[in-house]
């Protein structure tokens, strides 16, 4: 089966082409024109969407070198996300499914990101863990077999990819500033300062990054020469104190659970300091570590065929009506499991 | 044969047009337009038993208007050109609305609601057999409209609608009149009427980098 994937949840706009789970294409577009306004705006990145889709869809075609004919379903991220750009994914890729006559599927944006290891040459073994943590999302997830998931930890303010934003606009990074964040903080003493590591010895799973944003802030305000003279010594201490919020309750909740291995996905995940820690603590419990490519961790549409593909094979599809669901939880799929 | 799509207000509709109108379907007030659209269009086509392969062109009305609702109608309307290989004609919609007036003599303003007190509005003029743009589209606030309004003035649209009290205490004593609401044709026809117009004089949109005219640039200045 061939199947045309979609994703338009944020700020990056994606299609690619899977044969029986197999990549024969994958396109990702990363709109860099919310970079002066510090954040995504929702009204350009929908505009940006419209724009860019029907390229993006073309050029994955033209890649994979299958004819649009020859597309025998087409899967789109229906939510979580922001709206307006979800609609415009949601219109084309029904058009789309109408047009060739040929079924859809909504897929839940956050499975998509829970499968993206799937794909590699060492795919996980469910029971896993799975770590997400992007700009919009800090979840912790049991994955028992497809489509049975579990809500184990998830951040009670800020995501962790929020904070390392925030914490590169403050340091005149720009936006999105995360990996420029890793770069610098390359060349930084960790010993400059100790910023603090959310949930550190407490019972549960949830994680907090409001704290350390603000401590940043803070320190900045009060240290006069701390940009001009420490930004690097400033991005290791938050990277370390960002990085040990994650380590923690994800490390009790794997010792507490029975899980083959730990899938770490989401644009943080691209981060190669918080790889290497989790990958570490994960191979010291016997557990296997996967966390996809880098330019699978963050949003692509790859991970949303895979799942409209597994999801179709199960009987499952959407009719014309399709919504987009702003605020979709995972938990809906994992009471959808249990029926 | 053409299939026109309108979602740029709260009507979500599809015409069939050849030569003349084939057929219709307006939903009055849909405003969920990504739900209803493409049922829409399967019915129109089936009621009509029309095959995709009949279809030579697909026009959207496209805008200014509601921003999601446009977004709905040009993607849809991409996603069919792109899947079927066809040419896209986006007509504009103050132009569309013009068009549903029946013609007479003298000048016709067409109105879409904007935020708040403002409108997206065109000024047409009456010459020889069609509506003439005398305008570009702007979008200003209603109580500047009394400094473009002129004599023997049609007034129509959901611009309009929306601010009735105070347009019509705005252009009084100015022999401003209403179209008659039997008369008025759907704007998802007027779209595909002037579609077939601009198709033949070779007037296509590209259908990778055609745009809806929002009518606001973004961010405004003043947000």
């Amino acid at each position: 089966m061939i199947v045309l994937g979609i994703e338009t949840s944020c700020d990056e706009t994606a299609a690619a082409i899977l044969q029986d789970g197999a990549v024969l294409s994958s396109i990702v577009s990363t709109h860099w024109l919310h970079s002066k306004y510090g954040g995504v705006v929702p009204e350009l990145a929908s505009r940006a969407h419209l724009n860019l889709l029907p390229m993006i869809i073309t050029q994955a075609l033209d890649e994979s070198e299958i004819d649009f004919d020859k597309i025998d379903a087409v899967a789109v991220t229906k939510g979580p996300g922001l709206i307006g750009a979800l609609l415009v994914g949601i219109s084309i890729a029904k058009a789309i499914a109408y047009a060739k006559n040929i079924p859809l599927i909504g897929v839940n944006h956050l499975e998509g990101h829970l499968w993206s290891a799937a794909l590699e040459g060492n795919p996980p073994r469910p029971p896993f863990l799975a770590l997400l943590v992007s700009g919009g999302h800090t979840l912790l997830v049991g994955v028992q077999a497809f489509g049975q998931y579990e809500l184990i930890g998830q951040t009670r303010d800020d995501a962790a990819g929020e904070a390392f934003d925030k914490v590169a606009v403050l340091c005149g990074l720009g936006y999105p500033g995360g990996a420029e964040v890793e770069k610098l903080a390359a060349f930084g003493n960790m010993k400059y300062h100790q910023f603090p590591v959310s949930m550190r010895g407490q019972a549960g799973f949830d994680f907090s990054f409001s704290g350390l944003k603000t401590a940043v802030s803070n320190f900045i305000r009060r240290t006069p020469d701390a940009l001009d003279n420490h930004r690097n010594d400033l991005l290791v201490c938050f990277q370390h104190a960002a990085i040990e919020s994650l380590v923690h309750p994800t490390c009790r909740a794997f010792d507490e659970g029975d899980y083959n291995g730990l899938v770490l996905s989401g644009g943080v995940a691209a981060n190669n300091q918080l790889r290497q820690r989790l990958s570490g603590e994960i191979e010291k419990r016997d557990g296997t570590f996967h966390s996809p490519e880098p330019n699978m961790c963050t949003d692509n549409a790859t991970m949303i065929a895979w799942v409209g593909w597994q999801r179709l094979l199960n009987g499952e599809r959407d009719d014309l009506s399709l919504c987009g669901r702003p605020d979709l939880p995972l938990t809906e799929i994992l009471e959808k499991g249990r029926r | 044969m053409i299939l026109a799509i309108d979602t740029s207000g709260t009507d979500c509709g599809a015409a069939l047009w050849e030569d003349s109108l084939i057929d219709s379907i307006i939903i009055a007030g849909a405003l969920r337009h990504n739900e209803v659209l493409l049922k829409l269009i399967d019915r129109v086509l089936y009621n009509n038993e029309v095959k995709p392969s009949d279809i030579s062109v697909v026009a959207v009305s496209s805008g200014p208007g509601s921003f999601t609702g446009l977004r709905v109608g040009m993607a849809v309307a991409k996603g069919l050109c792109l899947s079927w290989s066809l040419p896209l004609v986006a007509v504009p919609t103050l132009e569309g609305l013009a068009n549903c007036v029946p013609f007479s003599a003298g000048n016709a303003m067409t109105l879409m609601p904007a935020r708040a007190t403002e409108v997206y509005w065109a000024l047409f003029h009456a010459e020889k057999s069609e509506w003439v743009s005398k305008s570009s589209d702007t979008v200003s606030d209603i109580a500047d409209l009394a400094k473009v309004c002129q004599r023997d003035l049609f007034l129509y649209g959901e611009g309009y609608t929306k601010h009735q009290d105070v347009l019509d205490r705005l252009f009084l004593n100015r022999r401003v009149t209403l179209p008659e609401t039997e008369s008025l044709l759907p704007l998802a026809v007027a779209t595909a009427k002037l579609a077939a117009d601009r198709f033949l004089k070779g007037q296509i949109d590209d259908v990778m980098n055609s745009e809806p005219n929002y009518c606001y640039s973004f961010p405004r200045k003043d947000s």
